[in-house]
């Protein structure tokens, strides 16, 4: 590779610069619209690690995010912890969850739809004893005290602070992935997803390196439930333990492309707008009706492009650059994909 | 000491008996042909050997350890491994990465995986397509990529199920090339599954000859091929032609 510049980088490094300067130009509307979309692409990031990498269709996504929800939330209206700690304690606890299930699921073989199904049953369970479980404040739900701007009760009195706060959570999630992608682990679950038995033969131990993946996925997913009980400040069970959570995330990871690392990014942005631009334009008229155009995307994708988009784009800046170099008269060779 | 050693193992299914106290023998460096009419009980012989199926009774010795309840994964970590009669290759991952899923059998590091996947690649000549995805190759490279994925687990013995159905004659030719040199080059003990006789026969150095999930013949390919009780079973017309 030729030493100098790396369009990578710069590209990369414009796109970080104009995120970091979003506040300066947005009203407080486009505030919350950006920070709900990076929700669902750090959402969707999470996802494609069991889901996008492993190839397990997961959905009870929402109850590791209800876990680091409440954790947080309790600890710091019962004990005063700030949430800072409450949310590390709540991803532990949604590790722990994760890892039996993935103990307990993957002992006993449960493939594909068999675990989508197996989830989805997990997700509807806890969202009853959430619902019934007076320790959690059941159906009452969790109102979180407002407080003055603080950084130690996690209150800011401008979206700013959040926002800022939410974009370094997509950033280490990026790098979470990146480092899965190049690693022995991102191999294996790649392996695994496209056939368990040849994986088998070959040395892996698929129920370890599985439940690796979902432990990871529940691990950072309760992260973003924290942070959602802290801008929220209102915790109920049925918007935590929600399966259109778990399914937005899905869709944000397919819609950019699974098993990539930009991938859930890409297909959070591109969703979360047109699902929020569908939502003011058609729902305020016809209600409910942006969910059909949610549909009709995800069935545009799957079916026209199932890997996705970023490969698409990835072949297409390769295109690009190799073009650029061309002209240069810089040899070309081969562009890594 | 032989190194695999199969000690009448039997295994039936709903009563229907697939294999019944069938005994083998691999000693380290040779090539062992497995032959037999179809639902002979060879695909269901190395299931059991591989771990995919457990057997009902018997034993399967790997270096002196039982390895009958052991899973498919751990086999292969103690060095024995597998092909597939009907190809699994990870379809949606380049031959490089499919190489790789194999080859950090015996590292962690990715620079080190990566080097042995590129010279398992070289060694079947299949460098040149190693960014390209599994999807797009034909079937005598999936074949090959399925020997070589197995290979770059760096096994001691390597089971290969019919490497050479649905291939033309050259590309025969180049396999059973491929399987000597695994053997010569890289000291990998190899048992065969092949139906092609002319294949099996130039190859293998001892071969096995399973008839209705019975052990019915054992020997070099000359001595098999005079056998009565396999001329009866198996290859009585081929020779008579």
């Amino acid at each position: 590779m030729r030493v100098g510049f790396n369009y990578r980088t710069f590209i990369g490094a414009v796109i970080l610069v104009v995120f970091l300067l979003f506040p300066f130009f947005l009203d407080s509307y486009f505030i919350h619209l950006v920070i709900t979309i990076l929700l669902l692409c750090y959402m969707g990031a999470c996802w494609n690690i069991i889901g996008g990498y492993g190839g397990q269709v997961m959905l009870c996504q929402g109850v590791f995010y209800a876990i680091g929800a409440y954790t947080s939330s309790l600890l710091l209206v019962r004990l005063g912890v700030t949430p800072w700690v409450g949310m590390f304690v709540g991803a532990v606890i949604a590790a722990i969850f994760g890892f039996l299930l993935g103990f307990f699921f993957f002992r006993y073989e449960l493939r594909s739809h068999y675990f989508a199904v197996g989830t989805l049953a997990v997700g509807a369970v806890v969202r009853v004893v959430f619902s019934n479980w007076d320790f959690v404040e059941s159906t009452k739900g969790i109102i979180i005290p407002i407080s003055e701007d603080s950084l130690y009760y996690f209150q800011f009195s401008t979206k700013a602070m959040y926002y800022y706060i939410m974009l370094a959570m997509v950033v280490m999630i990026v790098l979470v992935t990146y480092y899965v992608n190049r690693s022995k682990l991102g191999i294996y679950l790649n392996a695994i997803r496209e056939n368990e038995d040849a994986a088998d033969s070959l040395g892996i131990n698929r129920r370890k390196y599985k439940t690796i993946a979902i432990v990871l996925a529940s691990f950072f997913t309760a992260f973003a439930g924290s942070f959602t009980a802290q801008y929220l400040l209102y915790i109920h069970p049925e918007q935590y333990v929600n399966l259109n959570l778990s399914i937005e995330a899905l869709c944000a990871a397919i819609v950019g492309g699974r098993a990539t690392v930009f991938g859930p990014i890409l297909g959070g942005f591109i969703f979360g707008s047109a699902a929020e631009a569908a939502r003011v334009y058609v729902g305020a008229t016809y209600v409910g009706s942006h969910l059909i155009v949610n549909g009709i995307i995800i069935i545009i994708i799957i079916v026209y492009l199932p890997r996705g988009l970023q490969p698409v784009l990835g072949r297409f800046a390769g295109y690009v650059s190799t073009r650029i170099r061309e002209r240069k008269g810089v040899g070309g060779g081969n562009v890594a994909a | 000491m032989s190194l695999l050693e199969v000690k009448s193992v039997s295994k039936s299914f709903k009563g229907l008996s697939a294999l019944s106290n069938v005994d083998a023998d691999i000693n380290e460096g040779e090539i062992v042909g497995l032959i037999g009419p179809n639902g002979a009980g060879k695909t269901t012989l190395f299931n059991v050997i591989t771990g995919f199926i457990p057997p009902d009774s018997g034993q399967i010795i790997l270096r002196g350890e039982d390895i009958v309840d052991l899973k498919p994964y751990q086999i292969c970590q103690r060095g024995l491994v597998r092909t597939f009669q009907i190809v699994k290759p990870f379809l949606d991952l380049t031959v490089l990465e499919n190489v790789l899923a194999g080859a950090y059998n015996s590292v962690n590091d990715k620079k080190e995986a990566t080097d042995i996947a590129l010279e398992v690649l070289e060694f079947v000549g299949m460098t040149h397509r190693k960014n390209d995805l599994a999807r797009i190759l034909t079937i005598a490279e999936l074949k090959n990529l399925e020997l070589v994925r197995a290979l770059s687990t760096k096994p001691s013995i390597c089971l290969v199920d019919e490497a050479m159905s649905g291939l033309n004659p050259k590309e025969v030719d180049d396999m059973l090339e491929t399987i000597n040199r695994v053997r010569t080059e890289r000291k990998i003990t190899v048992l065969i599954i092949e139906h092609t006789m002319r294949a099996i026969m130039n190859v293998s150095d001892h071969i096995i000859v399973l008839d209705h999930g019975e052990k019915i013949a054992m020997g070099t390919p000359a001595e098999v091929t005079s056998n009565p009780k396999v001329i009866e079973a198996y290859l009585g017309e081929e020779l008579e032609s």
